[in-house]
């Protein structure tokens, strides 16, 4: 997985420890884990990584409410301009739905959150 | 010099084609899609053609970019859901590379455009639902009621359920391209401040600049594994019929 460059790099990383310091087996290996953080880092976020999957779900909050706000009274407006000529009732009752909505799927979200 | 930081996501027609009266024109997004597919083909068919043990780095990169979408895969939706790979795989990379190629000073995002987000969503929401009424019929229409929901609720619960439910592909479309937009909105008004400050302060907002396109090649990654997870997560719903997500993803 780890490609020439790469595995250059951290054999230079220890060499430095090395002069630095001496032969401080702790200080190499957590070098060693930090440049493979970094690696995985700039490649590919793993899926199971703690930090990718709270801060994903996290982000979603905003649009989940926003996005049934929007649906909810767009429901509603259509309703009214073209089912029942009913302004502004239809859209006064869609946009309280899209409310409802909007937090039950941000509940809805929360709830999948790891503990 | 004083430039809307909104001027970048203005398309001009390079070379207008009419096609029996439809508007067919090249612009800079239809070119930009156009090599983020030729980059994303040749980066997973020449590394994928390579099948040494010590792989070269084209093949590393697409057997992570592969077993990374295998693991979203099978988190979201179990062993069943690798029937979806072609799709989930070619939805991600194609989000990856256009969110990242984006990123490049003086190219284009095509995902900050509503209509490209907007037809990725309503497709695979269109496919969800579609699937969920071919493999269960009328009995699909339970994902409306909540489990547990006493009888005198249903009245009310019934059509926030509609609602949840039709705001699902509204959310997708909307977090891509408004998380790709305020990003690319943001870098414009630090390099207009930058260009307008001058050489005595302008440097701090140049400086933050370079901060933020860090955290925007961050936001590119999570905005394409969300989205992708979210597709996987409806489809898993449909093909299921759980109803409402919560039981699989994490």
């Amino acid at each position: 997985m780890l490609n020439d460059e790469f595995e250059l790099s951290v054999i230079s990383c220890q060499f430095s420890v090395l002069e630095n310091s001496e032969t401080d087996n702790r200080k190499l290996r957590t070098v060693y884990s930090e440049s493979l953080i970094i690696h995985r880092w700039f490649l590919m976020p793993p899926s199971t990584d703690p930090f990718y999957a709270g801060l994903g779900q996290a982000v979603r909050i905003g649009t989940e409410l926003l996005a049934a706000l929007i649906v909810g009274g767009g429901l509603g407006w259509l309703a009214d301009t073209y089912l029942f000529a009913s302004t502004p009732w239809g859209m006064v009752v869609g946009l309280i739905l899209g409310v409802a909505a909007g937090i039950r799927n941000a509940y809805r979200t929360a709830q999948r959150w790891p503990k | 010099m004083e430039e809307s930081p909104l001027h970048p996501f203005e398309l001009h027609e390079l070379i207008p084609i009419s096609l029996f009266g439809l508007d067919i024109s090249i612009n800079k997004a239809v070119l930009m899609m156009g090599v983020v597919v030729g980059l994303a083909a040749t980066v997973l068919v020449i590394g994928g053609s390579s099948r040494r043990l010590v792989p070269t780095k084209l093949q590393s990169l697409a057997e992570l970019l592969v077993d990374f979408i295998r693991g979203i895969i099978l988190d979201t939706m179990g062993k069943d859901g690798m029937k979806f790979f072609p799709l989930v795989a070619s939805l991600f990379v194609f989000i990856l590379f256009s969110n990242l190629l984006g990123l490049i000073p003086g190219s284009y995002t095509v995902t900050s455009q509503i209509i490209v987000t907007a037809v990725f969503a309503v497709s695979v929401y269109a496919l969800s639902v579609g699937l969920g009424f071919a493999l269960h019929g009328v009995k699909f229409l339970g994902i409306l009621v909540p489990p547990g929901t006493p009888g005198w609720l249903l009245p009310l619960m019934i059509p926030i359920e509609l609602v949840s439910q039709l705001a699902r592909p509204v959310s997708l479309a909307v977090r891509l391209f408004a998380n790709m937009t305020a990003g690319h909105t943001i870098l414009g008004v630090l390099f207009g401040l930058a260009i307008g400050g001058g050489l005595l302060i302008g440097w701090l907002p140049f400086a933050f600049t370079i901060a933020m396109n860090a955290l925007e090649v961050g936001i590119a990654f999570i905005q394409a594994y969300i989205f992708t997870v979210l597709s996987c997560v409806y489809l898993g719903d449909a093909v299921t019929l759980h109803g409402h997500g919560d039981a699989h993803a994490h």
